[in-house]
């Protein structure tokens, strides 16, 4: 050959499917910024829809392979993957209010330890029905029957606990299909990883923070958590397995959220809210700040309550006693 | 060569002429269906180069069984060997991934390819641009645009 081979002898299929899928998306950003030939690479519709698969194969699933494409996009995969890569504000601005509502909600599970897929999945929910809007929220990934085998080490190994909050990584993408809207509500790394003293199983809970549907009340701000329980695979010693991957809301005190409005949280702060690059320390922060402020103003409040309640009874009794008093008076008056 | 072990004969696109075991030859897809009939000539890869045929059948050779191992220490091993392997020059590196590409042999293609992507991660446009030798083709106006947004989050 008489000069060496360069990179744009390499065909551009093979560029698309096995290299670029390989980067992330800053690096993808940067390097369509490199050539015009790099930029149309970039730009090709096939090069997101395969990022989507390889980022989330949950998106893979029936439920969303007609889902995506319908995007309000000339690229409706490079759409679905900004909406659902970056994550929401931390600070939840956005409070609900009556939007379009969501008929239907998809959620796309995608579990990772060390960056390999341990779990991957997608569910609906029907969410217009009356009977979802006054449950407790609660979305369940797997069949409490179920149990998926992992990679990840034996929980009896010393400092696991503290391993999976750097190692498990999770994205939980709700989906309007109705809507065509997605937003990814997960916080990436897990805010805390917790083994449970009598089973022993290790509970990771990975959230994030939306406001609420009340000022001024413990659901100002809610919580939405995505928690995965991790167990002993029984068919193998010293393998792991997991056991339950479910979505619930709670509120500032811990209680559950119903069904409508953990949906109302989603749709204006998640579906309606501002996007940034999150990260643990501020989620984690900004949630127990809440909580804490929240606490102390209800300790505060009922503080003065007790003040009141305090003065109505001592009032209440000191009546009481100049009425039995006054009436002891008559009666002696009376019959003396 | 021992006598047991069937041998396979390849010649390259330069006519360089190459032996290689069944077993290896077997793990390229593209010349499998050839390899399992019983043909005994040599196979023809118009496509390759002598020297880095030579360097596919040194990768194989040596990857043949030890990447399926759970030996710790060997998996260790053949990862510094691959390391030493890969530091060639780029134009062997491409060529690389097009025999690779050309003959379909996984381990191979998934190793040069994660080569290049690693390349290009972390590097700034510049670096990028120096090290592929890819010219900057944009007219100003478009560079302009192109710098001034980052224009995937908007979905483009």
């Amino acid at each position: 050959m008489a000069s060496p081979t360069a990179l744009s002898d390499v065909p551009d299929d093979v560029l698309l499917h096995h290299v670029l899928t390989l980067l992330d998306p800053t690096t993808l950003a940067s390097f369509s910024c490199v050539s015009a030939r790099f930029r149309s690479l970039v730009a090709s519709s096939s090069l997101w829809s395969l990022l989507c698969a390889v980022t989330w194969p949950s998106t893979r699933s029936q439920l969303l392979r007609h889902v995506i494409p319908s995007f309000p996009s000339h690229d409706p995969h490079l759409c679905f993957f900004s909406q659902s890569y970056t994550v929401i504000a931390s600070d939840p601005g956005s409070r609900p209010r009556s939007g379009r509502g969501i008929g239907r909600l998809i959620s796309a599970v995608d579990l990772r330890y060390r960056g390999d897929i341990v779990f991957s999945r997608a569910a609906e929910t029907e969410t217009s029905s009356s009977w979802f809007v006054q449950s407790p929220f609660r979305i369940d990934l797997l069949d409490p029957k179920e149990a998926v085998p992992t990679p990840i080490p034996s929980l009896d190994t010393p400092g696991i606990c503290l391993e999976l909050r750097d190692d498990l990584t999770l994205s939980w993408i709700a989906v309007d299909p109705e809507g065509k809207r997605a937003v990814n509500l997960s916080s990436h790394r897990a805010v805390s990883v917790e083994r449970h003293w009598l089973s022993g199983e290790v509970e990771a809970r990975f959230s994030s923070v939306l406001g609420g549907d009340e000022r001024g009340t413990s659901r100002e701000y809610v919580e939405m958590v995505v928690t995965v329980k991790l167990g002993g695979y029984k068919d193998k010693e010293g393998a792991t397995e997991v056991r339950e991957v479910s979505v619930r809301g709670e509120d500032m005190e811990g209680n559950g959220l119903k069904g409508g409005e953990s949906l109302r949280a989603v749709e204006a702060g998640g579906f309606g809210g501002r996007r940034i690059g999150g990260g643990r320390g501020r989620h984690e922060g900004l949630w127990r700040e809440r909580k804490e402020e929240w606490g102390m103003r209800k300790a505060r409040n009922e503080g003065r309550l007790d003040g009141c309640l305090c003065v109505v009874f001592g009032m209440a009794a000191a009546a009481l006693g100049f009425w039995s008093f006054s009436w002891a008076a008559t009666f002696i008056t009376v019959f003396w | 060569m021992s006598s047991k072990k069937k041998v396979i004969t390849l010649r390259s696109s330069d006519g360089e002429i190459f032996e290689v075991e069944e077993a290896v030859a077997l793990e390229w897809l593209t010349i499998k269906p050839l390899v399992e009939s019983g043909c005994t000539d040599a196979i023809p890869l118009p496509q390759v180069t002598g020297n880095i045929l030579a360097k596919v059948i040194e990768y194989c050779k040596k990857h043949i069984g030890a990447s399926e191992s759970e030996d710790r220490k060997i998996l260790y091993e053949l990862e510094s060997w691959d390391a030493d392997f890969i530091k060639v020059d780029q134009g062997t590196l491409f060529d690389l991934i097009r025999a690779a590409d050309y003959l379909t042999i996984k381990t191979l293609f998934e190793f040069t390819c994660q080569t290049v992507a690693d390349t290009i991660k972390h590097k700034t446009i510049e670096e990028v641009r120096h090290i592929f030798r890819e010219s900057n083709d944009f007219t100003p106006e478009e560079e302009k645009e192109i710098r001034g947004k980052s224009w995937w989050l908007q979905g483009l």
